[in-house]
């Protein structure tokens, strides 16, 4: 097996690990939104939430690491699409977004902003802060659709 | 304060393509500083929206939009976000429209 193909089967384990403590921590905090007693000021000051919160914060940013320094990098050098030196960041997005392994390159950089914008902003801002935390729902759910069409193209081209 | 034309023409322009041409942008923080080097560019963007959810994701969607222009690239940017109807009278919100510099 070629190097590049084990460290892309080694990231991929890793972030199905993430994936399984992001699904844990969505379900938990759903059925907390969900629920109609909702009440936003004493949701940050659980600390059975807060736990929860610190879990998805972190396997999210985990797991978005992973993803967009390891896996995407392999994958264009596995497809034989690699870029020069002097690309940027954002030319991989697109050329990822030009081969369908990802949808969108923009919707990957909203994904990346997410993160530098957790709960913890806002002291003042009961609203703003639990904006944030659905924000962060919504794009731990697209991050899992991203990891799982990438699974998808990975098996798809016969790569892994 | 540090920041091109060319910045503040980006800013400005998105701000009112997702907040509408009634929000106020300002730069604050260490980027008023003309003796500082370096730094995040700090901006409060004032707004009569009242949604927070709606806000939130517009922050996001602007915040990456601007890392895709030409004028900041991938520099780090953070965008406070004052609600007019809401936030006025916390300190912070006072203290930004105070030392802020509308744009």
């Amino acid at each position: 097996m070629n190097i590049n193909k084990l460290k892309l089967t080694t990231s991929l384990t890793e972030c199905d690990k993430h994936r399984g403590y992001l699904l844990d921590a969505l379900e938990y905090l759903q059925a907390i939104i969900d629920a109609h007693d909702l009440d936003v000021f004493a949701l940050f000051a659980d600390k059975k939430i807060v736990l929860r919160l610190d879990q998805l914060a972190y396997r999210f940013t985990r797991m978005q690491d992973e993803t967009g320094a390891k896996i995407m990098p392999l994958i264009l050098e596995l497809t034989a699409e690699p870029l020069d030196e002097t690309a940027t960041f954002i030319d991989k997005l697109n050329r990822l977004e030009k081969l369908g392994v990802i949808e969108s390159a923009l919707q990957w950089l909203e994904l990346r902003k997410v993160r530098n914008s957790l709960a913890h902003e806002y002291p003042d801002d009961p609203d703003i802060r639990f904006a944030a935390l659905q924000e962060l729902i919504a794009a731990t759910n697209k991050l899992i659709e991203i990891f799982e069409r990438i699974e998808r193209y990975l098996v798809e081209k016969n790569i892994v | 304060m540090r920041i091109s034309a060319e910045q503040i023409a980006t800013i400005k322009q998105l701000t009112t393509k997702f907040f509408g041409g009634q929000s106020v942008v300002r730069l604050f923080g260490s980027r008023l500083n003309d003796n500082a080097r370096g730094g995040d560019y700090d901006f409060a963007i004032e707004t009569d929206a009242i949604d927070a959810r709606l806000i939130w994701s517009k922050r996001i969607k602007l915040l990456a939009e601007l890392s895709l222009s030409e004028a900041f690239g991938d520099q780090k940017i953070d965008i406070v976000i004052v609600r007019r109807k809401i936030n006025q009278t916390a300190p912070i919100y006072d203290q930004i429209c105070i030392t802020g510099v509308i744009l």
